[in-house]
């Protein structure tokens, strides 16, 4: 569903691409472009939350270093965290993949719907619907074909870079079970794409807001049964709404186009 | 429902950005605003589908008559048909596994109900006109807006049935749609409430695409069975707003 919505989206957008009604439009349909991102360096901080999932909710930190191959174009490495990278807790003696301890996974929680399936319902989802980011390392490229400016009430004038951004990492997920120890599922590749904009608030700073999905495979242990536990895999997708700060350092002056618009 | 609260501290968040842009008062807004929404009627048809669903789901079509009194606000009427709705597959799996249903046919669960028809009045509202650049080749005029209003709408939810036997539950009971008649009208239609926004995409004059999220709810005051003891079947009164966020992607005629 989430591929036929992007999709659609994308179409909307292309198919709005109107419109320009000068002979000159070929200039540049925009004035004065004056922030530039050409080969500039971007580091960007952000506070993410999983906005989409029913049963868990990450809280995270995200940071995010940009090299702008030009104002379209970007390469992205990005490392997303809910939890300190690496720390596991003590290992639950009779188990020895499950491990106690909380403060670290200060970014781990259940939603109230789990709660209510749990206690009220009695019922309990699959172990791969409990699965969450715990670590996140990986590459995105980020393409910004849409450059605009707003006016609110028509009393002044804001610039914003619109972007689209795909690429893939490595990540590790983990899951609680009923007994709350949780169970590390290993490390994984995981895939990205989202899109987002970028206020300019000077030429070397500005406000991001993200909306990034990430997909993965929960691989995890299922219910035990009469030939015992065996390994499910459940493909999750879970949906980041991340807002940070970014600063620029380096790169050009923007240089100013003029149209008749 | 905390999945609820991320939703709207999304929009919150949304909603600040846009209005902390920097403005500069020394320098031209956007010029030659193309496009002006005052004094025109709009005519606008909208297939929609729900988005984030707990354990529901919707595909509909909505269709909408608009009034705006200036480029900033407008009086909406709109109403539709949801040809899908339904519990999603997670519910099922969830229930097919479950040991803990003997007698149990009304879950007491949140968020299960599902809307099938609906008619709302609103405030359309719109704040902010834009111009984005293309691939530095076309221009797009947009403006952003909110709705929010009030209205009616009908629901429907499942129970389960311990005298039918669905393979999908392996034989040990199956599911009946029933509508929905609790809630504040305590009737088969409920009263709603609804928020959103969007961004309009102007095509030529009179011709434009909305695409919007919003977000409409109701009250939930729903009589449920549990068994706290694991073996006795107790009513339980679940008290709770219903959301459901529904994704429209609307084409607009004005005139």
């Amino acid at each position: 569903m989430k591929k036929t919505v992007l999709s659609f989206l994308a179409l909307t957008v292309l198919s709005s691409g109107a419109l320009a009604q000068s002979p000159n439009e070929r200039v540049h349909v925009l004035q004065k472009r004056d922030y530039s991102v050409k080969n500039k360096i971007e580091v960007s901080g952000f506070f993410g939350m999983s906005v989409d999932d029913i049963f868990t909710q990450h809280y995270s930190g995200i940071l995010a270093v940009d090299y702008h191959i030009d104002e379209a174009f970007a390469l992205e490495f990005t490392w997303l965290s809910s939890k300190i990278p690496f720390m596991m807790g003590d290992k639950v003696s009779d188990n020895p993949a499950s491990y106690k301890g909380d403060w670290f996974r200060m970014g781990h929680s259940y939603t109230d719907a789990y709660h209510n399936l749990k206690d009220d319902a009695q019922l309990s989802p699959s172990n791969a619907d409990l699965a969450m980011i715990s670590n996140y390392w990986g590459i995105n490229v980020e393409f910004s074909p849409i450059y605009g400016k707003f006016s609110l009430f028509n009393w002044g004038l804001a610039r914003a870079d619109f972007y689209v951004t795909a690429g893939g990492g490595v990540t590790t997920t983990e899951y609680m079970r009923p007994d709350e120890s949780w169970v590390d599922t290993g490390i994984y590749f995981m895939g990205n794409f989202g899109f987002g904009f970028r206020i300019f608030l000077a030429r070397w700073l500005a406000i991001r807001l993200d909306m990034r999905d990430f997909t993965f495979a929960a691989k995890v242990e299922s219910e035990a049964g009469a030939t015992g536990t065996t390994t499910e895999t459940k493909i999750r997708n879970t949906m980041f709404v991340m807002l940070g700060v970014s600063f620029l350092f380096g790169g050009e002056e923007p240089v100013e186009i003029w149209s008749p618009y | 429902m905390r999945r609820g609260r991320s939703l709207r501290a999304t929009t919150v968040l949304f909603s600040l950005l846009l209005f902390l842009s920097p403005a500069r008062a020394s320098e031209p807004v956007v010029a030659e605003q193309m496009y002006d929404l005052s004094g025109t009627f709009e005519v606008t048809l909208s297939p929609a589908m729900s988005i984030v669903d707990k354990y529901t789901r919707h595909v509909g079509i909505s269709a909408g008559l608009a009034y705006y009194f200036n480029d900033y606000i407008g009086l909406e009427f709109d109403g539709g048909y949801n040809f899908i709705n339904g519990d999603r597959k997670l519910l099922n799996e969830i229930l097919r596994t479950a040991q803990t249903l003997d007698d149990i046919e009304r879950l007491p669960l949140t968020d299960l109900k599902h809307m099938t028809w609906y008619a709302n009045l609103g405030i359309v509202f719109s704040p902010l006109y834009g111009k984005l650049n293309f691939s530095a080749e076309f221009a797009v005029n947009i403006h952003l807006y909110f709705v929010a209003g009030a209205g009616v709408a009908q629901y429907m939810y499942t129970e389960l049935d311990h005298t039918k036997s669905d393979p999908a539950f392996d034989g040990r009971f199956g599911k009946v749609k029933k509508t929905y008649t609790g809630g504040l009208s305590d009737a088969a239609v409920q009263p709603t409430f609804h928020f959103g926004g969007g961004l309009r995409f102007h095509i030529v004059d009179d011709w434009s695409l909305r695409m919007e999220i919003r977000d409409v709810f109701f009250y939930d005051d729903y009589v449920a069975q549990w068994k706290p003891a694991g073996i006795d079947v107790q009513e339980k009164t679940i008290n709770d707003f219903v959301h459901i966020v529904f994704l429209r992607l609307g084409v607009c005629y004005a005139f």
